[in-house]
């Protein structure tokens, strides 16, 4: 079945679309505030919601609006790389945020609108081959860094998996042999476009659509089957470590074992720790940047001024005004670029090391953990040689 | 475990065996490898399983044991495996694979059905 193809996607876009306008549910019928009335709006689609939550409420102030239609990491690929435009209905609006953080809904334009900004969790090559990479008038622009897990009920009894395991458990289902993950109705999964399929296929080298287990259809449905289920040691997940550390009441990640590794690691530090330590430094290798896609000018800049200032945010190569952009990042399982000492260029490629520009990493830890082992300091003036700049208050490298 | 003796590495492998403080013949059994990290926890980070043998650690000033006991990669990383094995503070569990029980009788994974 090849559900993972651009041009499926596109037939179901088109699809979606005929159907709403069949229907009577297009977009001007459905509400009354036209979002093409708010001020400079910003149309972005696909993953990043936190991100876009936090950074819109900062930006409305601004006179910017970021209006945003939530769907797949490859449906955001496709409406970048294909202009596809983005729709919305009554039972699937587009919505924006005012200055109180309250989340509100608005009309997108009859017909559609094409999305200036497409956030992605995974390489857009990941989710339909590109031999000639990226056209040229289109930027994958680095953000954040998600990590991904294999989760289980809190009252599961495992702790760890392996490569390997997750080869069986996910490639042959209730064919596994990996006790006691053998029952299909208890491997909660997603589909073939969630970014978060996708990234743990290439991690354990099970093609997203060829996946064995119950499709959950949200991650908020794998988060309520891991909750219900009645055998928690036979029942397994899949979760962004977002929503995995969003629901820690109830959810346990597995700490993960490559295939060249001696012992298994959790994102963190700990199995109760939120420093994504092991992400930050390599030893947990499933993670990915996300990606903003958006139409480039010839110097490779983002043509849409307003758009280049929201990828100049959340890249944190500018900050945003009177807000506090890793803060919110750290409190959602997320991690800014500016605290990572690893990097990579290509979808889980090779891991080289990264001293990022104005590291963040002093601050992460102080934020995750309560305290670090940095400096800190007011002004270059008080800190080291060895970290003589001052980042976010603590000494740092550069 | 044990290091090849009649393959082009044999000779290598042996002299390092022989002359290498971080490797005990306590550690060298007479079953072959089918996976790297048997090699890495028999003679450390950076010995892989090749032809059913171990390979020899080039850079042994780089092997030590980290917190939880396992052989750990001291120096700065290059490579994937460095990384991933990087000497640390951090827990962690290792799974069993002794728990994957279909594996092809060398080590490799079948093809997906």
């Amino acid at each position: 079945m090849k559900t993972n193809t651009a041009s499926s996607r596109l037939a179901l876009a088109v699809a979606g679309l005929a159907a709403s306008v069949a229907t009577g549910l297009t977009t001007n019928e459905a509400r009354a505030l036209d979002c093409a009335t708010l001020p400079k709006p910003v149309y972005v689609t696909g993953a990043g919601k936190v991100i876009l939550e936090g950074l819109g409420t900062a930006l409305s102030t601004s006179g910017v609006t970021l209006v945003y239609k939530l769907q797949g990491s490859c449906l955001a690929t496709d409406a970048i790389l294909g202009g596809i435009k983005i729709t919305s209905a009554v039972d699937d609006p587009a919505i924006y945020w005012d200055g109180t953080g309250t989340e509100l809904e608005c009309d997108l334009p009859v017909g559609g609108v094409v999305a200036s900004l497409g956030l992605s969790d995974v390489f857009p090559e990941t989710c339909s081959p590109l031999p000639n990479g990226l056209p040229s008038n289109v930027g994958d622009f680095f953000g954040p860094i998600e990590a991904y897990n294999f989760v289980v009920p809190k009252a599961s009894t495992q702790k760890s998996i392996s490569h390997d395991a997750a080869y069986f458990v996910f490639g042959f289902g209730a064919e596994s042999g990996v006790a006691p993950w053998t029952d299909e109705s208890l491997m909660l999964i997603r589909n073939a476009d969630s970014g978060t399929q996708q990234m743990l296929g290439v991690a354990i080298g099970v093609p997203a659509p060829k996946w064995k287990g119950t499709n959950a259809m949200s991650s908020g449905g794998v988060v309520m089957g891991l909750q219900t289920s009645v055998n928690p040691d036979a029942t397994i997940g899949i979760l962004t470590a977002e929503v995995a550390g969003a629901n820690r009441a109830s959810v346990n990640a597995l700490a993960y074992q490559d295939t060249d590794q001696v012992c298994a690691y959790w994102p963190d530090s700990t199995p109760t720790s939120t420093d994504k330590k092991n992400v930050r430094d390599g030893h947990y290798p499933i993670w990915g940047p996300l990606h903003l896609l958006t139409q480039i000018d010839g110097m490779g800049y983002p043509l849409d001024p307003d758009t280049k200032d929201v990828v100049a945010y959340i890249t944190g190569t500018k900050d945003v005004p009177s807000f506090d952009l890793i803060s919110l990042l750290e409190e959602a399982s997320i991690i800014p670029s500016c605290a990572m000492t690893v990097q990579r260029t290509s979808e889980l490629g090779p891991l080289s090391s990264l001293a990022p520009n104005r590291s963040c990493g002093c601050y992460f830890d102080s934020l995750a953990n309560g305290s670090n082992d940095c400096t800190a300091c007011t002004g270059p003036a008080d800190c080291p040689a060895t970290a003589p700049a001052c980042n976010y208050g603590f000494c740092e490298i550069q | 475990m044990r290091w090849v003796t009649a393959t082009a590495v044999g000779g290598a492998a042996i002299t390092w065996m022989v002359v290498s403080s971080a490797c005990s013949l306590g550690n060298v059994s007479a079953d072959p490898c089918t996976k790297n990290v048997e090699c890495e926890t028999a003679f450390g980070i950076g010995s892989e399983c090749k032809d059913g043998y171990c390979t020899p650690v080039t850079n042994t000033g780089c092997n030590e044991k980290d917190a939880n006991g396992n052989a750990c990669f001291s120096c700065p990383p290059t490579t994937d495996q460095e990384f991933h094995n990087g000497c640390t503070d951090a827990q962690c569990v290792p799974f069993d694979n002794a728990r994957v029980t279909k594996l092809n009788s060398d080590g490799s994974l079948p093809p997906l059905p």
